[in-house]
């Protein structure tokens, strides 16, 4: 076994160590723990391993040599860590990627969390589920999160709307997430649910004075929070060359939008794009089209009409996979005669819905109107000619209900 | 890319204790080493591959996994991200295969790391992380014949900095 190379040891460490579901993210990988203890060289490759990427938070239940079940407190791994890396710069050092779990507690305990981010000054990668903090130790977290060079940020904010009414705890909010954006120079993925839906918590930031570029963010996703034009605007400043995007925007941002799409033109990959339109309804004919030129490289889109119409669809020379919600029968039947004449010649997959609106505030649950029956019939009948003839994969809404009405 | 002339070319090689194998190019090739060496000579068919670091009874191990395996497709690239979805099970066929004494084993892990056969080194390095799993790092010692170069303040440090870790 001493024969063997660092890298085949270090392949049978990994191995070793625990297989990763949601909780264990937040634990530690306590297999790896005996390795440290058979020699030296097991211990250089083992801490290496279980030092560089770091889970904690989450309490457990463990079985000890005696067949006695225990319970390990997540707080109390939180504080013996904070002790190793607090005493110990070099072990300190060799993390690279943290995923904490912030429950709702104390203050210190809090505090000793984002201590140990700002300990661990060569992480690249942070992982947290967060279920809020006071409001001081929010502006402690950001400053924090600033000072470390990430690659990537995830951020799981829990969505307590009874909490964050009582206002005893605060999360993240999009505008102090956009002020972090200029400090990471690095980051290329950012992925983060805010649990803040309005953009309505106190935190008040302002903007940040210079928009600094991060050529290399690449995949966004933010849920759970709402775009204006000004967050978009700093987006687009902060992440010139994104691929995949993932974002709900408000009802006014149209134009933002086309100006960032048409910056975005040459990388964009995947876009999803949500919006709360439905709800606005007096509002939708005036909005102008978001994509006005070509999307060279997008291969999937997720997005609604009439943000997405039919002029759209002559854009789009590489989507292979489009997920659209029409407003009303005629957007629909423009996708049908855009697919007809060969525009987006690569689709493979179209999955489309129809909004409530036009059917009933029950659709697709509740069954439409007589007098909507027809239209949706052909609408379905028509999608399912002409993807069937080009060996494009149908999924809509109508084929359910045109089953169910045959019976 | 290989080509039906590739699948019905034959290969020899030669281990370090001189012995020579002939096999299917489709066999050989499992090894990503073996492929280079194959598009370094060229068409010179008649050319042996000196494998200087496998013995014969290892090498012949090592054949008759890439034998059963000669269909399979190319393991995927590494990802970084890829401790997300570990596991330590093992096919029944490999399993059977890997009941080997210790020291074949290791030989077989040794040979398929130069050889880069990745699924094979994978079979090796599950069926040893298999043996390690939920040991004590004594019986861990003790299974694998390795000497605590550790004094003691050394131990009692380690534990003291990876208490956090520990699962107790």
């Amino acid at each position: 076994m001493q024969g063997l190379p660092t890298d085949v040891l270090d392949r049978i460490f990994k191995r070793c160590e625990d297989h990763l579901n949601l909780i264990q993210m937040y634990l530690p990988k306590s297999r790896l723990h005996p390795l440290l203890f058979v020699c030296r060289q097991w211990h250089r490759i083992a801490e290496r391993r279980l030092y560089s990427s770091v889970g904690l938070g989450y309490d457990r239940t463990v079985v000890d040599r005696n067949g006695q079940e225990v319970r390990i407190r997540g707080v109390r791994v939180c504080g013996l860590l904070y002790r190793t890396v607090q005493d110990n710069p070099r072990v300190a050092s060799l993390v690279r990627e943290l995923r904490i779990y912030f429950p709702e507690q104390e203050r210190s305990e809090t505090k000793m969390r984002i201590d140990l981010i700002g300990f661990c000054e060569n992480v690249e990668h942070i992982n947290l589920q967060f279920d809020g903090c006071e409001y001081s130790l929010l502006g402690f977290l950001r400053a924090t999160l600033a000072k470390v060079d990430l690659v990537s940020f995830r951020l799981r904010c829990t969505e307590d709307v009874d909490k964050y009414d009582k206002r005893t705890k605060e999360v993240l909010t999009l505008q102090g997430l956009m002020r972090l954006l200029p400090a990471w120079p690095r980051l290329e993925i950012l992925h983060v649910s805010l649990g803040d839906e309005a953009n309505c918590r106190s935190e008040v930031i302002e903007p940040p004075a210079s928009l600094k570029t991060s050529p290399t963010l690449r995949i966004i996703s933010i849920s759970h929070a709402i775009f204006d034009p000004t967050h978009l605007r700093n987006l687009a400043c902060a992440a010139p060359r994104i691929e995949d995007l993932s974002i709900s925007v408000r009802n006014d941002c149209c134009s933002m939008l086309q100006s960032c799409l048409d910056l975005w033109s040459s990388t964009l990959k995947r876009l999803a794009l949500y919006t709360n339109l439905s709800m606005h309804h007096s509002f939708i004919a005036q909005y102008p089209p978001i994509i006005t030129s070509p999307m060279v490289e997008l291969r999937e889109l997720y997005m609604r009409a009439p943000l997405l119409n039919a002029s759209a669809f002559a854009f789009l020379p590489k989507l292979e996979a489009l997920d659209l919600t029409v407003e009303n029968y005629s957007d629909g039947r423009e996708l049908i005669r855009s697919i007809e004449v060969g525009q987006m010649p690569c689709l493979s997959i179209v999955h489309l819905k129809l909004s409530g609106s036009k059917l009933g505030a029950g659709f697709p649950f509740d069954p439409p109107t007589p007098a909507s029956r027809e239209d949706v019939l052909q609408l379905s009948e028509g999608l399912q000619r002409v993807c069937g003839a080009r060996s494009i994969s149908v999924s809509d809404y109508f084929s359910y209900w045109k089953i169910d009405s045959e019976y | 890319m290989s080509t039906t002339e590739d699948k019905t070319r034959k290969v020899k090689l030669v281990t370090s204790d001189n012995e020579e194998f002939e096999v299917d190019w489709e066999v050989a090739t499992r090894s990503v080493l073996i492929k280079h060496m194959l598009e370094d000579i060229g068409e010179s068919e008649e050319q042996a591959i000196p494998l200087p670091n496998v013995t014969a009874n290892v090498l012949k191990k090592v054949l008759e996994w890439c034998e059963h395996h000669r269909k399979d497709p190319e393991p995927a690239p590494e990802s970084s991200d890829d401790n997300r979805k570990r596991t330590l099970e093992i096919g029944d066929w490999d399993a059977k295969f890997i009941q080997v004494d210790q020291e074949m084993l290791f030989e077989i892990i040794l040979a398929a790391n130069y050889l880069d056969i990745k699924a094979l080194l994978d079979v090796g390095c599950k069926t040893v992380a298999n043996m390690i799993k939920g040991k004590q790092p004594e019986e861990i010692r003790k299974m694998f014949n390795i000497v605590n170069d550790f004094t003691p303040e050394e131990e009692a440090q380690i534990k003291k900095e990876n208490e956090w870790a520990e699962d107790r």
